[in-house]
């Protein structure tokens, strides 16, 4: 394969990538469904390449206590930890899916949570924190609870679509399988938290 | 014979890939579609106005507590 045909290659998944963002926002059950019957891994390679570019943003932005290329390794394993879980529970419920069908949507599924650092990365530096208890600082609050609460359930759903599609999963076992690793996530967060990786894990 | 054409049968694949959800008692399934519906198109038209009354409420019961979590939440990256 030659260089025009690899630059021809990123091209079109790119243009893929970006008609697929924003369809998600209007059809995320069709968007999910076509995405998870997809093998093309350079979609998901661009997509963990603008949260690595993110991570590079917010090193900028504030002081982290590690360096972004670190953060990035540990989202990284987080990331495939994940995908890694919910393809061995499909696996064991169900005999059916394939890992590369559960990185494909689930990085697609961290279009809400890149939004959400994103826009806090900016109004941390334009708006820095804390709020006061004047008329705007109440009125900015509601809206970015409003903001944030919003994207979590847009989250949600993705979450959701990417373990029904990819797993051939119902919904109870979707549901459980999401229980089931909330029980190690949750304390594995906290463990992040504690060695100042993530604040809150982007995942 | 007719065929069918190759775009369509791929939709069909496509759609029929996942088995319809069922929840095993015919009110929950109900429940659920007509839930659901909502989310699959368009969910923003759906979240956005119930979130926005949902917070003000919240407001309007736990006052500054909402504004100290808004920060919180504003170091959280």
């Amino acid at each position: 394969m030659d260089f025009s045909q690899i630059t021809i290659g990123f091209i079109s998944s790119l243009i893929i990538v970006l008609r697929r963002l924003i369809n998600l926002v209007f059809f995320p059950y069709k968007t999910m469904r076509k995405i998870s019957s997809d093998a093309d891994l350079s979609q998901a390679a661009i997509l963990l390449l603008c949260v690595f570019l993110y991570f590079l943003l917010s090193s900028r932005l504030r002081s982290l206590y590690h360096s972004p290329l670190i953060i990035f390794s540990v989202f990284l394993i987080n990331f495939l930890a994940t995908t890694f879980f919910f393809y061995l529970g499909a696996k064991i419920i169900n005999r059916e899916g394939n890992w590369s069908s559960f990185i494909m949507t689930f990085t697609y599924s961290l279009w809400p949570t890149l939004i959400w650092f994103i826009t806090n990365s900016g109004l941390y530096y334009v708006l820095p924190p804390p709020r006061t208890l004047s008329v705007w600082g109440k009125s900015f609050s509601i809206v970015f609870i409003a903001f944030s609460i919003s994207l979590l359930c847009w989250k949600i759903i993705l979450v959701y679509l990417a373990i029904r599609f990819s797993g051939k999963l119902n919904f109870y076992r979707t549901v459980y399988l999401i229980l089931l690793y909330l029980c190690w996530f949750i304390p594995y967060s906290i463990l992040l938290y504690h060695l100042k990786l993530f604040r809150i894990p982007l995942i | 014979m007719r065929t069918v054409p190759v775009r369509i049968s791929k939709k069909y694949r496509e759609i029929f890939a996942v088995k319809p959800n069922s929840l095993g008692n015919p009110l929950f399934d109900l429940l659920y579609k007509s839930v659901v519906r909502f989310f699959k198109t368009a969910p923003f038209v759906v979240i956005i106005p119930t979130v926005m009354l949902m917070v003000v409420l919240i407001y309007l019961i736990v006052g500054p507590l909402l504004v100290r979590l808004a920060s919180m939440l504003q170091y959280g990256f």
